[in-house]
């Protein structure tokens, strides 16, 4: 990405949003909390304070910076050998959450799809689409984040309006049932989901605008969408959902609206967009680290290489290993928030200071 | 076989090619003769160049056209008698100066000192006026060929507005527009384009309103046309766009004069091109495909709802077919029951799978429908006869295809046809939707939307997006774009192009922008 | 444009076309209307599926004009309805298809014997599997069910399906959808599915509800009588126009409709036990009078006195045979404690729901009835010389 390619923080705010609702409408509570669903409302909510405390490296380090992102003030802070060691982690970060995604994608389809459907084919479509989209660049991206949404969050308010007198209220239990801890347990289990923090250090330079306050609207506006997507699934099915792998997708198809008999596949639709553009988003991050390592001018390499490395791992993983990679997923996510989202911040914002104190001293 | 490596290069350095510099121009010599055997060697053999010597005023002097583009008879009654009977004046200068305030007493006279702007201009129906002992030549306009009435325009039909429609000769056009823009803002800068054909390219902008950065770049890029040979402005258009790979263009095209100056008033720039009645207008949005003059005629809440009918009809156009294709092979518990068992007792009928029935009857339109345009009139009516039985009936009384094909068939054409202007896009991107859906079902569709999308996304002409002011979104903006509010708000907020949400147009005002926008 | 990037798009392109070749995954399967479950004869083990079929070549959209094979019930065994699934490919050459599958029937035999869970899991986790299928029970076997023709429809699931939701309206059946033994199955309440069967004979049959089947806990455990459905209907907020007859004596025979009930449940502790205070508000309007006059206002107060009655009797009687008898908590009592006092359900919670059967149920009913007319302005239209119908 070059520094004249800047989005605005009504885009930055939709990036984010479209990336962490494609993996939350296929969130499965395999290996998760087993509170009752009303408990994890208040750990939607709980989200927004959780999620502006992890901002705060992330913040501090822009304000020190001037805002020139965490790759880029690494070969700064670090040297070439720090700078490259850091774009190596983003690189792989991003793939690794494109690979993931295509994981998520095959096990979601081998529960939803038609049999007669090559899964093979619909992959690698879904890769080569989602690397050529990458090669658009990262306003492409953005506003097409825009468009699909708008389109989400219309659907996802479709949906709930039309399942809304199916529901009963007797779904709904004190959310302090069994007490404080499984709602803390909830949204602390939902953080490593929001693999978008790891990220926003590379975009910040991008955003034309307050990103702060971006990213703040962007923490409400998500809790409320979750919320919402949370009361749906409690309201629908209770405490069912805990049984079933994909409990969003579980509540959608009991929606009937007339001539539309199947409502999930319209969900579906939608959900297959926003994945798209999420893995788009994280593919373009991934070319971009490349660029910065190796040469500008090689993109498409850069794409085969990420593209076909993520398609065949894919291909070749789904089945028994992705899920005994779901089943590690949890702290193995954590441990990758804490990386890029807490640890990677403050030592730049300390290697910065401390240079800034040896540049005093020697004065 | 190309290298691997030749082909992750970028294609920055490899597809550059050194051009040639362009010869510097041949003066005019003061020896008449020689200027003559200059024009007759360019020439060579031509039997359209005429040359008629003379001696007039104690000088030799002649008269250079080319038949066909002048009015004769003026030239005979108008020059050629008048200097026939001029007295000698005393030197070449002086019977130039007599030919230039007495003679070719005309509003369009012009003096060059090059071969190059007298053989340029002789070719657009000058009469060269050539003297021995002087350096330079005077040329009168005596254009007499036949050009084309102006009629209504063929491709941009309305029910309210104006009837006119450019033709091929481009200073008629630029008469059609400063009648409608009575200012001097209104700037039209003559260029030439093609090495070869020398085409009269004008650009028409309105100063103070127009990007200047635009501007530049616009010139920029027709002074740098490779081009032979220019026909028609669709030979420029690929040139004025960034984005070779979009199937949208950025450069839109009209052939209304009213159009044109709406756009222009709005800072965009429009290209004329001697020969075609098809001005091409930049930058030009997405969005604007779905507006016509029509929707600023009529009442707001009409106009409305004509705009959703376009962008209905645009998606309809697109996906039904692949909808279909989808749903029915892949997805039929998403139709009611009965729909379902009326869908299945047609494709139960048929031998095709639907996904080739669908491939095989629009390829079948398409060919219909261009050999409607080809055809004779007298002929026509026989081949939209043909085409309704073979298409229709008939093939599904064989059963060849089923009924419900040939409603959504039918659907989709008259779709398409609602928005001309991207029924090339439509009609390839309907193909590739249909083996999506065949193929990979709704979630092949919805792939191919979702890079269709970012692919359009992608699009921007000097930083203004392409989709604007859709995304990057403006709310003020949409008055015009999915509805139509009144005249008396939109008149309120004048909509400058460059001024669009997510320019940087503002910023950077000044030389030529040398960097692609499109790579990032 | 680069050769490799054709070349790669050209071998996408051959890898989809061999997918082109395959026509609508429907056209090569049978088109499920409706599954019948029961036991297989002799046998405690297995089960045998009923299968209603539809052709579609043979369908019509007007009844005269269709085929009488249009739809055909096919039977199969197997160990598990998958498993007799299965085996129904033998019989058709062609799989299942089982997506616009509308109703469940299951056969009284077979839901005594066996397991809710068991019977209708395959339904539940399949992809194929409606959740808003219809499940009714059959008084006789499933098999028999799904072979009444119906001479009103043109496919005969639909006959089931249009019974339930008349009868929802109607207060004479509950609906069961497969989405309810989906949320029954985690434990938060019981179900209560309709029991259809066949009366008459012949070209005479018709089909009817003439009960409701009470589970716990996936298992059968007994019947209530229609009064009782009512009851339960009513407590479920169901009722749209369910008639109630009023016999007034002198004053006449009254039909008082339902038109909205709505139901309050309150729970107090009392001790180790719950007492459950259950306030019903019923709006009904007058249907039809046996002697049409004017309606006084003690008059109006003792009709809805009386419906009132007559509802919390109902009510009553759905309580008694569904939680204190059978301890089906269909109703979702439990649930109830647990939203209102946590601690009564936590602290003891080996004992529920059988605790349900011994709690204290105080059951209140206010019945609203509209009326046609006021009295004032009838007695100026008689003032005036109009003459009511009823005087004449």
């Amino acid at each position: 990405m070059n520094k004249n390619t800047q989005i605005s923080v009504s885009q930055f705010v939709c990036l984010l949003l479209a990336s962490r609702l494609a993996t939350a409408m296929t969130a499965s509570p395999a290996g998760g909390p087993a509170g009752f669903g009303s408990s994890m409302l208040v750990s939607m909510a709980l989200q927004i304070p959780f999620l502006l405390l992890l901002f705060l490296p992330l913040w501090w380090f822009s304000r020190r910076t001037g805002r020139s992102g965490t790759v880029d003030d690494a070969y700064v802070l670090l040297g070439k050998p720090g700078g490259a060691a850091v774009a190596v982690l983003y690189g792989l970060l991003c793939l690794m959450i494109v690979h993931a995604d295509l994981l998520r994608f095959q096990a979601f389809v081998s529960v939803a799809l038609s049999p007669d459907m090559s899964r093979t084919v619909l992959c690698a479509a879904l890769v080569i689409g989602v690397f050529f989209a990458a090669s658009c660049g990262l306003q492409a991206i953005a506003r097409a984040a825009g468009v699909a949404v708008v389109v989400l969050l219309a659907v996802f308010l479709f949906t709930f309006f039309s399942l809304l007198p199916d529901m009963k209220g007797i779904h709904f239990l004190s959310p302090l049932y069994d007490g404080a801890y499984p709602i803390l347990e909830g949204a602390l289990y939902e953080l490593p989901r929001t693999m978008e923090l790891a990220v926003v250090g590379m975009l910040l330079p991008y955003v034309r605008g307050n990103s702060s306050k971006g990213y703040a609207v962007w923490t409400v506006v998500l809790a409320a969408v979750l919320i919402l997507m949370q009361a749906t699934v409690t309201g629908e099915l209770g405490d069912f959902a805990a049984q079933v792998r994909f409990p969003y997708y579980t509540a959608v198809t009991a929606a009937d609206v007339g001539i539309i008999q199947r409502m999930d596949l319209m969900v579906i639709a939608v959900w297959l967009m926003v994945l798209f553009i999420k893995m788009a988003f994280y593919a373009m991050l991934y070319m971009s680290c490349a660029q910065r390592l190796f040469s500008k001018k090689r993109k498409l390499l850069y794409a085969f290489a990420g593209g076909g490395a993520v398609l065949l791992s894919g291909l070749l993983l789904a089945g028994t290993a992705s899920r005994a990679a779901q089943e590690t997923a949890f702290p193995f996510y954590f441990i990758i928030t804490g990386l890029f989202v807490v640890a990677l911040p403050l030592l730049l914002t300390l290697t910065d200071l401390l240079r800034e104190r040896r540049a005093l001293r020697a004065r | 076989m190309p290298s691997v490596k030749g082909f992750f290069r970028s294609p920055g350095k490899s597809r550059q090619q050194a051009a040639a510099p362009p010869p510097p121009p041949h003066p005019l010599s003061l020896s008449l003769i020689d200027n003559l055997v200059y024009l007759r060697a360019q020439f060579s053999v031509s039997s359209d160049l005429t040359i008629r010597e003379m001696e007039a005023g104690g000088c030799r002097l002649a008269i250079v056209t080319l038949e066909g583009m002048v009015d004769r008879h003026t030239i005979a009654d108008a020059v050629l008698l008048p200097l026939s009977q001029t007295p000698d004046l005393g030197g070449a200068e002086a019977l130039m100066d007599h030919v230039r305030d007495k003679v070719l007493a005309m509003v369009d006279l012009m003096q060059v000192v090059t071969m190059d702007e007298v053989i340029s201009l002789v070719s657009s129906g000058f009469a060269a006026v050539l003297a021995d002992g002087v350096g330079y030549a005077l040329l009168g306009g005596f254009q007499n060929f036949m050009i084309r009435s102006v009629g209504e325009p063929s491709s941009e039909m309305t029910s309210r507005g104006s009837r006119e429609g450019f033709t091929e000769a481009i200073r008629v056009n630029i008469s059609m527009i400063r009648r409608r823009m009575k200012t001097p803002d209104l700037t039209f800068e003559m260029m030439s384009a093609g090495k070869t054909s020398q085409t009269a390219v004008c650009l028409c902008y309105m100063r103070g309103r127009v990007s200047e950065r635009l501007l530049n770049d616009v010139r920029a890029r027709i002074r740098k046309l490779p081009l032979d040979v220019v026909l028609e402005s669709g030979y420029i258009q690929p040139f004025l766009e960034n984005r070779r790979l979009s199937l949208f263009s950025s450069v839109g095209v009209t052939e209304r004069p009213d159009t044109l100056c709406g756009k222009v008033a709005e800072g965009r720039i429009g290209v004329l091109v001697d020969g075609t009645p098809f001005v091409l207008v930049t930058p030009t949005l997405f969005v604007e495909h779905f507006q016509s003059m029509d929707d600023y005629a009529v009442h707001p809440y009409y106009a409305s709802f004509l705009r959703i009918i376009k962008y209905v009809s645009f998606f309809v156009g697109m996906l039904l077919p692949g909808l279909y294709v989808a749903v029915g092979t892949f997805h039929p518990e998403m139709l009611p029951f009965t729909l379902m068992l009326s869908y299945l007792k047609s494709d139960l009928s048929t031998p095709f799978p639907l996904v080739m029935e669908a491939l095989l009857i629009h390829f079948l339109f398409e060919i219909m429908r261009e050999a409607g345009l080809r055809f004779p009139k007298a002929v026509g009516h026989a081949v939209s006869i043909v085409g309704a039985l073979v298409i229709g009936e008939s093939a599904v009384r064989a059963g060849l295809i089923g009924a419900p094909m040939v409603i959504i068939v039918a659907l989709t054409a008259i779709s398409s046809f609602v928005i001309p202007s991207l029924y090339g896009p439509v009609t390839l991107l309907r193909f590739g939707f249909i083996l999506l859906g065949g193929t990979l079902g709704l979630y092949g569709v919805m792939i191919g939307l979702t890079l269709l999308l970012c692919s359009i996304c992608a699009v921007h002409i000097q930083s203004i997006p392409f989709t604007a002011p859709v995304t990057p979104f403006s709310l003020k903006a949409m008055r015009d774009v999915l509805i139509r509010a009144d005249w008396r708000e939109l008149w309120k907020h004048p909509f400058l192009v460059q001024n669009v949400v997510g320019s940087h147009l503002k910023e950077n005002q000044g030389g030529p922008d040398t960097t692609d926008p499109g790579e990032e | 444009m680069k050769v490799w990037a054709i070349l790669i798009a050209l071998a996408l392109g051959m890898a989809m076309v061999p997918s082109c070749k395959e026509k609508s995954q429907v056209s090569s399967r049978v088109i499920v209307t409706a599954v019948g479950i029961d036991g297989t004869e002799g046998s405690a083990e297995g089960v045998r599926l009923a299968v209603q079929t539809v052709e579609p070549l043979l369908t019509s959209g007007s009844l005269t004009e269709q085929k009488e094979n249009a739809t055909a019930v096919y039977e199969a065994e197997g160990e598990t309805v998958a498993d007799a699934l299965n085996s129904f490919v033998s019989l058709t050459g062609r799989s299942a298809f089982i997506l616009h599958n509308r109703v469940i029937a299951i056969g009284l035999e077979q839901a005594k014997s066996g397991t809710l869970a068991s019977l209708t899991d395959y339904f539940i986790r399949s992809r194929e599997g409606r959740p808003l299928a219809d499940v009714v029970i059959s008084r006789t076997t499933a098999a028999d069910l799904l072979s009444q023709k119906s001479t009103a429809f043109t496919i005969p699931s639909e006959q089931i399906s249009m019974l339930l939701q008349e009868g929802r309206r109607r207060g004479t059946a509950v609906r069961t959808r497969l989405l309810d033994l989906e949320r029954a199955s985690s434990g938060m309440y019981d179900v209560a599915i309709p029991i259809v069967e066949a009366m008459g004979e012949g070209e005479e049959s018709r089909l009817c509800v003439t009960g409701t089947a009470l589970f716990r806990g996936g298992t059968y455990v007994g019947e209530a009588d229609p009064a009782a459905t009512r009851g339960l209907l009513l407590l479920q907020e169901a009722p749209e126009a369910c008639p109630y007859v009023l016999d007034r004596g002198e004053e006449g025979c009254f039909t008082a409709e339902i038109e909205k009930a709505s139901c309050s449940i309150r729970v107090e502790q009392e001790g180790e036990r719950a007492h459950f205070y259950i306030t019903t508000g019923i709006r009904a309007a007058i249907a039809d009078e046996s002697r049409p006059r004017r309606l006084t206002e003690e008059m109006r107060q003792g009709l809805e006195k009386a419906l009132a009655e007559e509802v919390q009797a109902d009510i009553r009687r759905a309580v008694d045979q569904s939680v204190i008898r059978c301890g089906c908590d269909a109703i979702g009592l439990q649930r109830r404690i647990m939203q209102q006092i946590p601690s009564l359900v936590k602290e003891g919670s080996d004992r529920w729901p059988e605790e349900l059967r011994s709690c204290s149920y105080e059951i209140e009913v206010k019945a609203e009835i509209a009326q046609f007319g006021e009295e004032a302005e009838l007695s100026a239209l008689v003032g005036s010389g109009f003459t009511p119908p009823a005087c004449r």
